[in-house]
């Protein structure tokens, strides 16, 4: 609830630069933004459990619910991140189940280094160099997503299905953010899992060498990823920003970037907290999902 | 080393005549030759150094007008370099080299204020948190638990929208969101050392917390304050060049390394290539230094854990 306790501050920030006094003084009354901090603060409170986001007040907006403006862009971020999640789990599963295999071969360093240039590069910089490689240089994939059409829960997910060439670039640049993270530690949880004392007991049973990896290893060294795939929601939300401000994608990210160059608090209040709403969310999922990969979690209290 | 004797060397008073001195210099060229192996530790060293000098002593040699672009208004904007403009100049005429300069002095500014604001507020956060326990950890951590939900950079967004973007402001704003890990981390460390014997000496004869805290806490965190610290410099131009990156940071005609890349983001679909990758190779070099040296920091601090057994 973060976002609201800095709505009071709001009013000033706005409207501090806006024509005469009493015209402000006027649409600080009209906006409730008169009334004091904690009526104000309460006045949010009450609105946002019944749903109601305020409307923007931004120059080119103003007057426009909040709800609608960002509404249209949650499942673009949505559809986008968990696509990039997807490759990037099936890039860096494989990719880090093999290296463990091949602990210090030139294979596993080639990889890890790769993998530490791909990991230290931000964002911005891996779409810069995409684009001007692949867009500008030779023209394989457009620098901008021009057809974004698609609204409703699954609208931009056939958007992405329908013309993948002009989705590529922006997914590889949030894999990029991911890929690195996930590669180290599917490696160094295989590497451990190998060591287990029920591998050896798996080996020592006459179980064959890929059912004792993928059976006994790789099912146990999945664990710690899929905690870390609730970790690194922030992030990959935050890269999304600037992913789809860099390709002009009107998902959540650009959403903000334009409230934030319209002076729009509103709109840039209901978006943190629905990003932040949406990492909650993430999260608890990725904890469903422990209890479903590892049984030994239980949900509840009892043990 | 046992216990007492790093009582010893933290105390300043007491005699600690038993204790051998020698040992606090010799552990630090210990430390220094663990991280002069470093190779890459080194090389980034040098690099920072050499990206600081041309940052701040740069524009003593070479001299461009950096706060009114009317200058070279008679010129060209987007010329490409030649002997005039090493670097050529860029979409608001301003020259790209000394451009460079000042965004190199804005973003290294920034960023190592942000961090120390950050790395301040983080320690001091921790400490109490760890060292006091009971309702106001609880308190203090779930705060910490609700802001590490929203992803940092829409925080930053959120406050430039409500403080405004001055030099002053983006390094509180930068710091305001760079101090979680180290508050967990120095949460953890007082946690630990609190019940230690030591510690609770100084309780038993009547030091206050403190005392404990800055004198025994404090100096056994050092390793991680300062290795974290490191991370954090990175991490804040980082943030910054994020900002920058979107529009969002220092306001014209000041500039920063992000600010550059946005206003040349255009110009690479015109192939101006010296307003875009010069500044993206300088600032990429100075992150990956400073998470090399971290590296490299860390590592000489582990001969101290060795040392300490």
């Amino acid at each position: 609830m973060l976002p609201a306790l800095f709505h009071s501050d709001v009013a000033r920030a706005i409207l501090g630069n806006k024509a005469t006094r009493s015209e402000v003084a006027a649409l600080n009354h009209k906006l409730g933004y008169d009334n004091s901090l904690l009526v104000q603060y309460w006045h949010y409170l009450v609105h946002l459990f019944q749903g109601n986001l305020g409307i923007s007040v931004g120059k080119n907006s103003f007057g426009v619910p909040v709800s609608g403006i960002i509404a249209s862009g949650v499942w673009r971020t949505v559809w986008l991140a968990t696509t990039s999640l997807i490759f990037a789990l099936a890039i860096s599963i494989p990719l880090g189940l093999v290296q463990a295999l091949r602990r210090n071969s030139k294979f596993d360093y080639t990889v890890t280094g790769l993998v530490f240039v791909v990991y230290s590069t931000p964002a911005f910089l891996l779409g810069i160099l995409l684009i001007s490689v692949l867009s500008i240089h030779w023209s394989v994939f457009p620098p901008v997503v021009t057809n974004a059409a698609g609204t409703g829960i699954f609208g931009p997910l056939l958007d992405i299905l329908r013309q993948p060439r002009e989705f590529i670039l922006p997914i590889v640049v949030l894999t990029g953010l991911t890929v690195g993270g996930f590669t180290r530690y599917m490696r160094s949880s295989v590497l451990d899992s190998l060591v287990q004392d029920y591998v050896r007991t798996a080996r020592a049973k006459g179980a064959s060498n890929s059912r004792v990896l993928f059976r006994h290893s790789l099912r146990n060294a999945l664990i710690p990823i899929v905690t870390i795939l609730g970790l690194t929601l922030p992030g990959l939300f935050g890269g999304a920003l600037i992913t789809e401000t860099l390709f002009n994608y009107p998902g959540m990210g650009l959403i903000t970037v334009q409230a934030v160059q319209n002076n729009d608090v509103n709109t840039v209040m209901a978006a943190t907290l629905l990003i932040a709403l949406m990492t909650i969310t993430g999260n608890l999922l990725a904890d469903l999902g422990l209890s479903f990969v590892d049984p030994r979690v239980r949900l509840g209290g009892k043990s | 080393m046992t216990d007492n004797q790093i009582i010893g060397n933290i105390e300043e008073t007491g005699n600690t005549s038993t204790t051998p001195i020698a040992t606090t210099p010799s552990l630090f060229l210990q430390m220094l030759k663990v991280f002069a192996q470093n190779k890459l530790a080194v090389i980034s060293l040098v690099v920072l150094v050499l990206i600081t000098l041309f940052s701040f002593l740069g524009p003593l040699v070479y001299h461009t007008n950096q706060s009114n672009s009317s200058a070279y208004l008679g010129q060209i904007c987007d010329q490409a370099p030649s002997s005039a403009h090493i670097l050529g100049t860029d979409s608001t005429c301003f020259d790209m080299l000394g451009r460079l300069m000042v965004g190199g002095q804005n973003s290294l500014e920034v960023g190592f204020f942000a961090a120390l604001f950050a790395m301040t507020f983080g320690v001091a956060y921790g400490l109490i948190s760890g060292y006091l326990g009971g309702w106001i950890d609880s308190l203090l951590m779930r705060i910490l638990d609700v802001l590490l939900s929203v992803p940092g950079l829409f925080i930053l967004i959120a406050l430039i929208t409500l403080f405004g973007r001055s030099k002053v402001l983006l390094i509180v704003v930068l710091g305001l969101t760079g101090w979680y890990g180290i508050a967990r981390l120095l949460r953890a460390e007082a946690i630990s050392l609190r019940e230690r014997e030591y510690a609770q000496a100084v309780k038993a004869m009547g030091g206050r917390p403190r005392r404990v805290m800055y004198k025994h806490i404090l100096p056994n965190a050092i390793s991680s304050i300062v290795t974290n610290g490191t991370f954090a410099i990175g991490d804040s131009i980082l943030g910054l060049a994020s900002l920058g990156f979107l529009g969002l940071g220092l306001t014209f005609p000041a500039t920063d390394w992000g600010t550059i890349l946005n206003t040349s983001q255009n110009s690479l679909l015109l192939g101006y290539w010296w307003e875009v990758f010069p500044v993206a190779i300088m600032f990429l070099l100075v992150v990956v230094s400073f998470n090399y040296i971290g590296d490299a920091l860390r590592d000489a601090f582990e001969v101290r854990l060795r040392e300490r057994g």
